[in-house]
């Protein structure tokens, strides 16, 4: 029994050895002799994540400079150890989207004590530790007001409306604090009968929300703090027969979403441009690299997508 | 593994009742809670369908867990499943039944052949299945994001999502007078009557239940081991299989994070919950359901009751504790 579980420790060591070694094995081929930045993106695989590498890496090239990007895959630790090699291969500044914000800082001062200038994309850094040159994002407050107003132009004078939230995330509760203000502001008798923790997961979403409409009959709207979470609720919706009779915005308008916003099952969806977001922080360090200081925050614009542009965009 | 693990069916039958006893009080006490919300014909219906999932990955992982093994790759195998069933959808020049057949059957495939993948080391080299389940756990969920790009698959067809509306579950709605998703419920009782019948009425099933009590006993009384520990992890993949399928007709999409949260957990919970013991030996699909049930009853329970998230997961932990505690208890004192 005993060497049963040795067994398993052992794998699981060379498990992390493994997925340690890839990520540093994509940072290798980086000869070109102009600057080298380094990424750690949270959470590679998502779609928006993809659209900000890809802006990231077109206005690069227009610099000449070359890119190494790494998915810290939810974790923490990963996400510090990926720094931390940045700082070993002396990369000439590092950017990053923290998966945990407040986690983020000791990796952000280590940076800071290698001399080696940091950025933050989309998500903010909230420790105490460590310095950020420049923070790009998307106004989330303001995207959480377009989306509020949205909400309000749906279910018109007064009801109930739920957040499928997620509100561990710095950029979530910005996005929920605009849709409370936007509410309270243009539509002050739709109120927020119900906020759920659904991990912005759409399995999480589907359940939590025919758990909400069986409890809450009366709902009007549901506002899904991304895409998964309102797609999740829509499936719900559909189940319990309210598909069309219930307002659903989301928050990102990819694909899906933005199919079923021209199908009329969800109303519309807060925009984020986030090929911008990565533009604009290569643009950052551009400036910096040429002596310059750019500004501490740099806000990128949200929009709205609703049917009337389903048409034309997709 | 010990011998002595290994208890006449009667008793079995004793505890289900107890189970099912307890679980009557407990619904009645939520239900006055939460204004009559619980039980009234959509919360059912809606709790069903959210247990379907959890309850047939559940089927699988008894089956593995009678023969005192362990199947860690499940929550990847739904994603994989998804993804390829997804691809294999968007690719066929097909429609309505046809395309939904052939989908289905490709997820199927892929899910027996890494079931069959994960027995391998198992019976051959004697391997930890902890160790093969949790290799293919990494392996599948790599190949799902390989697959998929990381991104959800989005399906072009709307045969998926149009399954369980209308038709013949439009007819059954419609005669039960509720709303909602009676497809996965459907295809969990299918599901659960067949591989409830194959443990308790077949050959294979005492194979099964012989193997978890003493396997050398069992394969020197001239029990195949090898093949029924295979067919055993070859179910596991299938079940997956079918829950990948469900998720992907549910959301019209195959993302390779759907089945990698909670729900390898949430199964090997509901399996222990409901009385099968991890030693081996014991176990019923009957009881599998009912630990399903009383896991999904909570969640939906504390959701109707406003209570907060976090303190969900804590109270969760606490009833299967408590549940298994209890049960140990009845053994030695009953």
């Amino acid at each position: 029994m005993k060497s049963w579980y040795l067994a398993a420790a052992a794998l699981c060591l060379v498990l992390a050895a493994c997925s340690h070694s890839t990520s540093q094995s994509t940072t290798s081929a980086s000869a070109s002799g102009g600057k080298r930045i380094g990424v750690s993106i949270q959470n590679r695989e998502a779609q928006f994540y993809q659209d900000m590498e890809a802006g990231m890496r077109s206005e690069a090239a227009k610099y000449g400079y070359s890119l190494d990007v790494v998915d810290a895959n939810r974790d923490n630790a990963l996400q510090q150890s990926q720094v931390e090699d940045f700082i070993s291969q002396r990369v000439d500044a590092i950017v990053l989207t923290p998966y945990d914000s407040q986690a983020i800082g000791s990796a952000i001062a280590e940076a800071n004590r290698a001399g080696i200038p940091v950025f933050t994309a989309d998500i903010a850094s909230t420790s105490r530790l460590g310095t950020v040159v420049a923070h790009v994002a998307s106004d989330n407050v303001q995207g959480g007001f377009q989306a509020g107003k949205l909400m309000c132009a749906a279910v018109g004078g007064s009801g109930g409306v739920a957040i499928i939230d997620e509100p561990e995330v710095t950029s979530v509760q910005d996005r929920v604090r605009g849709f409370r203000e936007a509410l309270a502001q243009i539509c002050p008798h739709v109120t927020v009968v119900a906020d759920v923790d659904a991990g912005g997961q759409r399995d999480r979403a589907e359940s939590d929300t025919s758990d909400l409409l069986q409890s809450n009959r009366s709902l009007k709207g549901i506002f899904g703090i991304n895409d998964d979470s309102a797609l999740g609720a829509l499936a719900a919706a559909k189940a319990a027969g309210l598909v069309g009779k219930i307002a659903i915005v989301g928050y990102d308008a990819t694909p899906e979403a933005r199919t079923a916003i021209a199908a009329g099952q969800m109303y519309g969806d807060a925009v984020q441009y986030p090929e911008q977001i990565g533009r604009k922080t290569i643009d950052a360090i551009h400036e910096y690299f040429g002596g310059k200081h750019p500004p501490k925050v740099v806000h990128v614009n949200v929009g709205t997508f609703t049917r009337a542009n389903a048409g034309a965009t997709h | 593994m010990t011998a002595g693990a290994r208890q006449p069916v009667k008793i079995s039958w004793l505890r289900i009742i107890a189970a099912a006893t307890v679980f009557v009080a407990f619904i009645a006490a939520i239900d006055v809670a939460a204004h009559g919300a619980f039980l009234s014909r959509g919360n059912i219906a809606s709790v069903l369908s959210q247990i379907s999932y959890d309850f047939i990955l559940a089927i699988g992982e008894t089956f593995v867990i009678i023969t005192a093994g362990i199947d860690l790759s499940i929550g990847s195998l739904v994603s994989l499943c998804g993804v390829v069933m997804a691809i294999v959808a968007n690719s066929l020049h097909l429609s309505g039944f046809l395309l939904i057949a052939v989908t289905l059957v490709s997820g199927l495939a892929v899910g027996a052949l890494a079931g069959y993948v994960n027995a391998l080391p198992v019976v051959k080299l004697n391997l930890p299945p902890f160790i093969t389940t949790l290799a293919m756990m990494q392996i599948a969920l790599g190949a799902s994001y390989m697959l998929s790009h990381g991104r959800p698959v989005a399906l072009v067809s709307p045969a998926f999502g149009n399954l369980g509306y209308g038709g013949f579950f439009g007819g059954l709605t419609g005669l039960l007078h509720v709303q909602g998703n009676l497809f996965p419920i459907v295809w969990m009782l299918v599901v659960g009557l067949f591989f409830s019948t194959l443990l308790t009425r077949t050959r294979f099933g005492r194979y099964v239940l012989a193997i978890g009590g003493n396997e050398e006993a069992s394969r020197l009384a001239g029990v195949d081991v090898a093949r029924a520990k295979t067919l055993v992890y070859v179910i596991s993949g299938v079940c997956a299989a079918i829950v990948g399928f469900l998720y992907m007709a549910l959301f019209s999409s195959g993302s390779p994070q759907t089945g990698t949260g909670n729900e390898m957990l949430a199964a090997i919970a509901a399996v222990v919950v409901g009385g099968t013991s991890l030693m081996g030996g014991r176990g019923t699909i009957v009881g599998t359901f009912f630990g399903a049930l009383l896991i999904g009853s909570l969640n939906n329970a504390m959701n109707l009751l406003h209570v907060d998230s976090y303190l969900q997961m804590v109270v969760l932990g606490a009833v299967i504790l408590l549940a298994v505690a209890l049960d140990e208890l009845r053994k030695r004192y009953l």
